[in-house]
């Protein structure tokens, strides 16, 4: 790969030597407001003839044509073009571009000024992505842009999160639709943050119709990085750190479990000197470091842009915890023709992870940390108890590289395990996936204002799992007595040709411009799964197949696949800049729906009117623009259905079981048949203002939304299937969710005349989101806790989605210790019947902010963010397993004796409150982001050692969090998409502290 | 130029053109069903399904209609590692509180009516047309469909009747309201008529674990037993004692035996095979496993060292009661080939054997023995894979024995008993315990019968429902948390909740 990546330059570099010039020399300098600028590119038009500025902002270009024209452009400056006219000295001043409202921002299709702009659409810059030190595109959305929830499932190296624009709009997946370089990706942990140039996130429906499918719960849309005329850049950063996790949870000790244990009744439970804090003992600190390395660089009729980037970062539970991804990107684009441009986009990404369980009532390192006794030691120091004598000479004991065995429960059973051990022990193997993402266009300049682009993307991702799993006994419910080999190979492409003719035209004040275009996409999905064991030595040298007996190989695989046709078109008018509208329409029709509704048609209207531009404005006023706007349009989404639901099957495979009865093969039937799935259709009306006064040092910005999601598709319909259907539904159309909410992002920012220069940022939202229509008359049961049959998280008309369900409690009866449970339904008794609405994940108000200061060769930045409204619930509690471990409030508050006040229950009626809202937290937080301290060294000094730019800094990231959440981390959430807010014990998010270098040259 | 533009229109609509088979894309790995049933070998292949239904309810997991069905008998304790280990389970076994949301209940009553809707599916199919095996493949569905018509009425009462699957998919179409017991009775019957019509000979049947013509007559017997039509039940029930293809094994630790499976007293068995060989990475929890799973629930806890018995350590659940071990002990005396031995083995039989008990901490739902009948036995598992996830042992669904008891039951409400003795003596002999003379007549003999069927059928699931219609559950299990209520199961909420005929009103009493 090397190889090809250095061809590839070189091929580059021969390229961009390519050119001829001739007759007169020029100087002279280029200068702006303040002095001559050094680094401004000057251009010979037409040619790839140019030079840079010096420091002294002065140039010399040599056999310059007498009719030549010069281009001479700096970053943030607007450029100029002077002709030559047999001139010899020629000064330039260029003018700095104050408006921001002239920057262009990317939309669906094509780009448009900010100013025109009619839909809410937020946009993050390269400053504010080079700031985050997440490796994730997901999380760099956090607190940045109103309206986004970003909830980190995991702490887990590399892990990803979820995002919901403007809440969550079904009761499945709400993710957004993501687009990079004009390609619909599937996934963003291929993408390096270095790498991108600018993110828009399209939030209304207006913005996001054109891409219809998919369009439903936003999209984001990402542009890479770009060479820049002029500039010939090499840019270098690094930055190494440590996380660790710094967890406000806090477990019984010793001396309060058996306490505990004895009032419960477990008289067996006493003390035998250990005390373990297992919360210390499973998380460890962990090395992260990060490198970029890019080169860029454009002439007139050619720009380029190369990078590499490399993350290794070790997880903070277990030693093997580990995320390693290596990126490649080349973009290139070129006018080869007058006529003709064209580009290419490409990335190769390489991972490797080896990740640990978590979101796991039952099994992981995490869950079991909290479950475990404190009377359990981490190791044996001293002589083996029978059980791990056993272990050792069965062969099935955990050890550490030291030889010690881990030490085995000493009253917790089931499925509990010692964490370190198996954290350290149990997760053997990796999953190693290859990402390349491509896209490559020509654009046809047909006719002055129209052009034809013919645009090719294709994704592809491959993944070897190569996971295997060793012999070890705990207890029945937790072994494995020979080593097992759980291997997949999964191949995930995509193509997207797309195919559109753009249009733009201007008479006197009316602008008006059109696209129309049509696109195909086809995915292919197929997968292996491998299953075996047992080997003859247990490593990973033998953890391949070829080394298993055979006995219990296993094998399976099928291919998902799924292809779409769309049409679409825009129109845009604006007439002075002043009044603005813009309409869309698009049809998909998508292989997942039955033949009769295979296509949907998706409009968009939205106008605005920029009355800082109508004459009766008071121009001399403090407020220089102001913009009304308003929007309304359509969305659909397909929810990653299987498709074929129309038809009416008999299957000889179960899911993944085969349907065999004394070894002859029978058939089970399918899904019943649903030929009226249709397409699941949000709609959004939006209305917005956009506001900047005080010359450019306040903006302000405020958006009004309802969204309203109907025909949801349950990719799971036997929630409407009475039991003796006896009949299997599959996706079907199910309800009515709505959100809605207000958006406000207001910013100041301002230099004093002594060089201080600071800049304060806010963005608040309020989310309301409510099922306001069920397809059966009975709420949907979402996710499970141990030994609870009724679910905790429901869907029901006139709750949030997914809320939580469980008893309510009125306090804790002072003569017993039980919980009083809310006799709800008025009967006179206590059942499940009179389970009720305890709380929801969804948080009403999400806000972040920034703090930038710079003073001189300093500058500092602080970003926080913060939920409020939510409640997590709390699902790791086992009441299977009464021998377990419990956050030390169960303690501290729990009723001891007849008469007292507590607020938690007594001992013995601890597995009552775990379906009560005594497991259900506040789960509201504040948490600084980052705090980053950044030293630019001086020009002087930086020239001397030939560099244009050196800057050290140190970050502190998620490094301080406020809330009132026992729990390991209130920004836990589950990966599945109806447990949102439900704690089964996850990888806290690591807090970090980041050394780094940037270095430009 | 111009070319340029036209050429962008061609690619255009070329594309355009093409984009209604693009986006068809035809289904892997499945079967049309509009077509399917126009062959013989795929209508055999959609019985396999049924087995594979039915096997699958009887064993999956923590929902075993196997042990659901038996937990309210007084001769199982529902264990596991403690009370709340699995609280669906012990409150059936408890009587307290069984929510309407059990799991259990829900999933053994969904499964049925899986199993029923697929026999619903091949009768309606088959039926139109006309295949070679038309009459043997209704009878065998038929036959399905009668015996979970018939479980479900035993243990919930009135029922949903569903004989046509809804074909359309809205709340309208699955709305259906319950049928009274009788009116599934009748239907049951007309099942078992057609299936006694169609239904091959133990001697003909193509596999061994095939239901036989004996096996819908027995049913059949048993359907007018409980529905107390006692002199009609006899004309079904005496041809399949008659029947010279069935009779009782020699020991019962021959019924019990893996030698056993598919024996001469057996009328009709759940198959569980081990040629999968699961291991603890690929077991399918809660999924259609070929291996019975559910034996690895029933083994003793690791506090019994039972290796020297020959038994494995599972997760605790269904001990014998105190009620059955003393009933036991009082019958007859332990030995190798008695019915005893074959059923329980008490603390004092395994510490004889070199086994233990670690009783430092109560363990949960031992009163003192454990199973023996159905137990962990490392013969019945194979090596090929993990021994606890592999288990072939077969459930014993409907024993010739049954049969026996349902036939002396018949004559002893009709009057004969001399023919009621003769019957309950077949099995007392085997069992080794002493025989009834003819002084125990009447009500007595009555009372020796229900004594005896608690022993011969302990952990097989009849016991509870038995008292119910004989009107003995509330002196029989008097101190327990039984009252009338628990007669029938709740009809599981989300019925009531989606079942748009279905109210809050049609719930069983009590719950």
């Amino acid at each position: 790969m090397k190889i090809q990546i250095f061809k590839n330059f070189l091929f580059l570099g021969i390229f961009i030597l390519c050119s001829s010039a001739y007759a007169q020399n020029i100087t002279g300098t280029v200068s702006d407001m303040n002095g001559p600028m050094p680094g401004a590119s000057i251009i010979v038009k037409g040619t790839s003839n140019g030079t840079t500025s010096d420091f002294d902002g002065k140039y010399a270009l040599d056999n310059i044509a007498e009719d030549a024209i010069l281009v001479v452009s700096y970053v943030g400056y607007g450029s100029r073009e002077v002709n030559v006219k047999g001139k010899s000295i020629i000064d330039v001043l260029l003018v700095e571009e104050l408006d921001a409202l002239d920057e262009v921002i990317v939309i669906g299709y094509g780009v448009k000024k900010k100013s025109l702009v009619t839909g809410a659409i937020g946009s993050l810059d390269t400053k504010q992505i080079e700031q985050s030190q997440s490796p994730r595109v997901e999380n760099i959305l956090q607190g940045r842009v109103s309206g986004v929830t970003v909830i980190s499932s995991s702490g887990a190296p590399g892990s990803g999160a979820k995002v919901r624009i403007r809440g969550a709009g079904s009761n499945g997946s709400s993710d957004p639709l993501y687009i990079v370089d004009g390609m619909k990706v599937n996934s963003m942990d291929n993408i390096a943050p270095s790498d991108i140039a600018n993110i828009e996130v399209l939030k209304d429906a207006a913005s996001s119709a054109i891409y219809g499918t998919e369009g439903a719960n936003g999209v984001v849309i990402v542009t890479t990085k770009m060479g820049k005329i002029g500039e010939q850049v090499v840019s270098f950063s690094t930055s190494l750190g440590s996380q660790s996790i710094n967890s406000k949870m806090e477990l019984m000790n010793a001396s309060q479990f058996v306490t505990y244990m004895n009032e419960a009744g477990q008289s067996q439970v006493v003390d035998n000197g250990v005390d373990t804090d297992w919360i210390d003992e499973t998380f460890n600190d962990a090395f992260v470091q990060r490198y970029n390395i890019s080169f860029s660089g454009a002439t007139e009729k050619l720009s380029y842009y190369l990078s590499g980037s490399y993350i290794d970062q070790d997880g903070t539970v277990g030693d093997e915890s580990k995320y390693k991804r290596y990126t490649t990107r080349l973009n290139v684009k070129s006018d080869v023709k007058e006529w003709l441009e064209v580009g290419a986009n490409m990335t190769y990404t390489n991972i490797g992870n080896s990740p640990i369980a978590e979101d796991d009532s039952y099994r992981s390192p995490i869950n079991n940390m909290i479950l475990i006794d404190p009377l359990t030691p981490v190791v044996y120091t001293g002589a083996l108890p029978p059980r791990a004598q056993d272990g050792v000479a069965n062969g099935t004991a955990m050890l550490d590289p030291y030889g010690n065995v881990y030490g085995y429960p000493t009253y917790s059973d089931g499925e509990v395990m010692n964490p370190v051990g198996s954290s350290n022990y149990l997760y053997r193997g990796g999953i190693d996936t290859d990402k390349f993402l491509l896209s490559v266009y020509a654009k046809l300049k047909l006719y002055e204002g129209l052009n034809f682009t013919s645009r090719l993307g294709y994704e592809r991702s491959n993944t070897f799992d190569n996971r295997w799993t060793p012999a070890y006994y705990v207890s029945s419910e937790a072994q494995n007595t020979q080593v097992s080999l759980n291997n997949s190979v999964n191949r995930n492409s995509r193509w997207l040709w797309e195919n559109f003719v753009d249009y733009t035209k201007s008479f006197g004040e009316n602008n008006f411009s059109a696209i129309v275009g049509y696109s195909a996409e086809k995915t292919k999905a197929p997968w292996y799964y491998l299953q075996g064991g047992d080997v003859a030595n247990q490593s990973d040298e033998f953890a391949y197949f070829d080394y298993t007996n055979r006995d219990n190989d296993k094998i399976g695989g099928s291919i998902y696949q799924k292809s779409m046709n769309s049409a679409f078109g825009r129109i845009s008018y604006d007439y002075a800049g002043k009044y603005l509208f813009e309409g869309s329409l698009r049809y998909d029709s998508s292989s997942v729906f039955p033949k009769e509704n295979k296509g949907g048609y998706f409009p968009a209207v939205s106008g605005g009117w920029v009355i800082s531009k109508e004459d009766f404005w008071n121009a001399d006023g403090a407020v220089d623009y102001f913009k009304l706007r308003a929007s309304w349009g359509q969305n659909g989404s397909d929810a990653n259905l299987a498709g074929n639901g129309d038809i009416q099957v008999f299957r000889t495979v179960d899911g993944s079981t085969p349907v065999v009865y004394q070894g002859i093969t029978g058939v089970t039937p399918g899904d019943l048949a649903n030929p009226n799935l249709v397409w699941e259709r949000s709609e959004q009306t939006d209305i917005g203002v956009d506001l900047r006064a005080f010359g450019g040092r306040l903006n302000f910005g405020a958006d009004w939304y309802s969204k309203i999601t109907r025909d949801l598709i349950l990719p799971d319909g036997n929630v409407m299937a009475p039991p003796s259907l006896g009949q299997t539904v599959g996706a079907i159309n199910g309800g009515t969710v709505s959100n809605k909410g207000l958006e406000f992002e207001a910013g100041w920012n301002d230099e004093t005349d002594s060089g201080f220069s600071y800049a304060v940022g806010f963005n608040i939202s309020t989310l309301k989101n409510e099922v306001t229509d069920v397809i059966v008359p009975a709420p949907l049961i979402g996710a499970e806790s141990p030994q609870n049959g009724d679910g905790i998280t429901r869907f029901e008309e006139g709750y949030p989605v997914w809320y939580f369900y469980g008893y309510e409690t009125a306090g804790i009866d002072s003569a017993t210790g039980a919980p009083i449970f809310v006799d709800t339904d008025d009967n006179g008794e206590i059942n499940s019947n009179d389970k009720t609405y305890i709380g929801s994940p969804q948080p009403d108000l999400i806000y972040g902010g920034n703090i930038a200061l710079a003073y001189k060769n300093f500058d500092f930045n602080l970003m926080f963010q913060g939920v409020s409204g939510n409640q997590i619930i709390a699902a790791y509690n086992q009441p299977s397993r009464p021998l377990t471990n419990k956050e030390v409030s169960w303690f501290d508050n729990r009723w001891t004796q007849p008469g007292d006040v507590a607020s938690m229950p007594g001992a013995a009626y601890v597995a009552d409150a775990y379906q009560s809202d005594l497991v259900v937290e506040d789960g509201s937080y504040m948490r600084i982001k980052q705090l980053q301290l950044g030293y630019t060294f001086a020009n002087e000094l930086v020239q001397r050692a030939h560099l244009k730019r050196l800057r050290l800094y140190i970050s502190m990231d998620n490094y301080f969090t406020f809330t009132k959440y026992s729990g390991l981390d209130p920004e836990a959430g589950s990966f599945e998409d109806n447990s949102v807010g439900v704690d089964r014990g996850f990888y806290p998010i690591p807090r970090e502290i980041m050394f780094g270098l940037s270095v430009d040259f | 130029m111009k070319k340029l533009i036209y050429s962008t229109i061609i690619i255009l609509l070329i594309s355009v053109s093409c984009s209604d088979d693009f986006v068809e894309i035809p289904p892997v790995g499945v079967l049309d069903a509009s077509t399917f049933f126009e062959d013989e070998a795929n209508t055999e292949q959609a019985l396999i399904g049924i087995y594979d239904l039915m096997q699958y309810n009887y064993s999956r997991d923590w929902t075993a209609a196997y042990f659901v069905k038996m937990l309210p008998g007084d001769d199982v304790i529902a264990g596991g590692s403690s009370a709340t280990d699995q609280p669906m389970l012990v409150e059936i076994s408890e009587y307290t509180d069984i929510s309407v949301s059990n799991p259990a209940i829900t999933s053994v009553w969904n499964l049925y009516y899986r199993t029923i809707a697929l026999a619903n599916t091949v009768i309606e199919n088959v039926e139109k047309g006309d295949l070679s095996n038309k009459k043997f493949v209704l009878a065998e569905a038929k036959f399905m469909r009668a015996w979970c018509y018939f479980e479900l009425t035993t243990m919930w009462g009135d029922v949903p009747l569903r004989l046509i699957n809804p074909t359309e998919l809205n709340s309208e179409a699955f709305a259906i309201p319950k049928s009274t017991r009788a009116e599934i009775y009748t239907q049951v019957k007309a099942d078992l008529t057609e299936a006694i019509a169609g239904l091959p000979t133990r001697g003909a049947v193509a596999q061994n674990f095939r239901v036989s013509v004996a096996t819908a007559q027995a049913l059949m017997g048993k359907v007018l037993v409980f529905e107390e039509n006692y002199t009609e039940a006899l004309q079904y029930l005496e041809p399949v004692l008659s029947n010279s293809s069935y009779y009782l094994a020699p020991t019962m630790e021959d019924v019990w035996s893996v030698e056993g499976e598919f024996g001469s007293g057996s009328l009709f068995e759940m198959g569980y095979i081990s040629t999968n060989g699961y291991d603890w990475g690929n077991v399918q929890w809660g999924g259609r496993m070929e291996s019975n799973l559910h034996v690895q629930l029933m083994g003793p806890r690791t506090e019994f060292d039972i290796t020297p018995v020959g038994l494995i350590n599972g997760w605790g659940f269904n001990y014998p009661s105190t009620k059955v071990i003393n009933a036991f002990k009082a019958a007859g005396p332990e030995g190798p080939s008695t019915r005893r031995s074959a059923t329980i083995l008490t603390e004092q039989e395994l510490i004889d054997a070199g086994g233990s008990v670690n009783k430092s901490t109560p363990i949960y739902g031992y009163e003192g023995a454990i199973r023996i009948k159905y137990a962990t036995r490392t013969s019945d598992t194979s090596p090929a894979g993990i021994l606890e996830l592999n288990y072939t042992s077969n459930w014993r669904l409907f024993r010739l024995a049954e049969v026996m008891f349902l036939a002396a039951e018949a004559y002893n409400k009709t009057g004969a008993d001399d023919q009621a003795r003769t019957e309950l003596n077949k099995v007392r002999l085997r069992a080794e315990i002493s025989l009834l003379d003819d002084t125990v007549t009447g009500d007595a003999l009555f009372d020796a019968l229900m004594d005896d069927k608690f022993l011969e059928f302990a952990h097989e699931g009849p016991r509870f429902w038995d008292l119910v219609r004989w009107g003995k559950a509330s002196t029989e299990l008097a101190g327990t948390g039984y009252s009338s209520k628990n007669d029938l199961f709740p009809i599981p909420i989300t019925e009531i909740d989606l079942n748009a005929a279905l109210t809050p009103a049609d719930q069983n009493p009590g719950y």
